[in-house]
């Protein structure tokens, strides 16, 4: 049902150019979108709002391609993973600087954020892609096959970034003395 | 172990999921798309015709428009009659056919 809404205001957006519907999948989705670059920015709510903002433009200039092969979220996933990626790569051109550097300077650790730093904390401990593969898949419930779509590398691929981040994390976790109860 | 594992990161980060609400950031988006800054200048160009329509009717000027076209079909009808030359009137004819023989070849 939620599918075929989306469905319908997409319809309306390439057809009519109606940007109320576009309104409408931004409300529906800047939640999501916003919490994925949250978690990839390890809490820099500013810049992952600009990220936000780009994804939602970039998605509205070509929303004619999007084909219902995937679903609606899904494609503004994949939009998303490329906008961070291409950050990424922009900050890489300015800086020449190993992985874990950047990964340090994406996370722009925020001060006095309270609960919340815990989790951007542990989410420093992994990789970029590593972080994006968990928190799709264990705070978005999106499955393996659409994390794949979503970052452009194979099923097995994802399988051993999730393997790898949750050894980590949960490693993490546990010298921090979280066991899941409290 | 592979299993608690899960269980605890499922647990961890299904508690710090948060919503996060809009305050203000659809608008932000909505104003910043393309297509809505050309609606604004396609709604001003709009405006502005529907101002010059308004002071072209206002002022007169489908009487002077009328006048005028009057005035040169009237000269052109004189003009005409006073120098009409067959000659030229035949070129133009052949020359028309040859292009509508080759337009109705070339589709056929």
């Amino acid at each position: 049902m939620s599918q075929l809404n989306d469905i319908s205001l997409v319809a309306q957006v390439v057809v009519l150019k109606n940007t109320k519907a576009f309104d409408q999948l931004v409300q529906k989705y800047q939640s999501p979108i916003r919490r994925f670059f949250l978690n990839q920015t390890c809490g820099d709510s500013e810049l992952s709002d600009d990220l936000a903002q780009e994804t939602f433009i970039k998605a509205y200039t070509s929303i004619a391609s999007f084909k219902n092969l995937s679903s609606f979220s899904t494609w503004l996933y994949r939009i998303a993973y490329n906008v961070f990626y291409d950050y990424i790569r922009s900050r890489k051109e300015t800086s020449d600087l190993d992985t874990r550097e950047i990964d340090a300077i994406n996370c722009t650790e925020q001060v006095n954020i309270g609960q919340k730093m815990d989790i951007y904390k542990s989410l420093k401990t992994l990789k970029e892609v590593e972080r994006t593969c968990i928190t799709l898949f264990y705070m978005e419930d999106v499955s393996i096959d659409k994390i794949a779509g979503i970052v452009g590398i194979p099923v097995g691929t994802v399988k051993s970034h999730l393997s790898r981040g949750k050894e980590k994390l949960s490693t993490y976790l546990k010298q921090n003395g979280y066991d899941g109860i409290r | 172990m592979e299993l608690d594992d899960d269980k605890l990161l499922r647990r961890f980060l299904g508690e710090k999921k948060q919503e996060i609400a809009d305050n203000g950031f659809s608008k932000r988006v909505i104003r910043n798309l393309p297509d809505h800054k050309r609606n604004w200048v396609q709604i001003l160009n709009i405006i502005t015709m529907l101002i010059c329509f308004a002071l072209f009717f206002s002022l007169g000027g489908l009487k002077a428009l009328e006048n005028t076209l009057r005035e040169v079909f009237i000269s052109v009808l004189d003009y005409g009659a006073a120098n009409l030359d067959p000659k030229a009137l035949i070129i133009a004819a052949v020359v028309l056919i040859i292009l509508g023989t080759r337009k109705v070849c070339s589709l056929a």
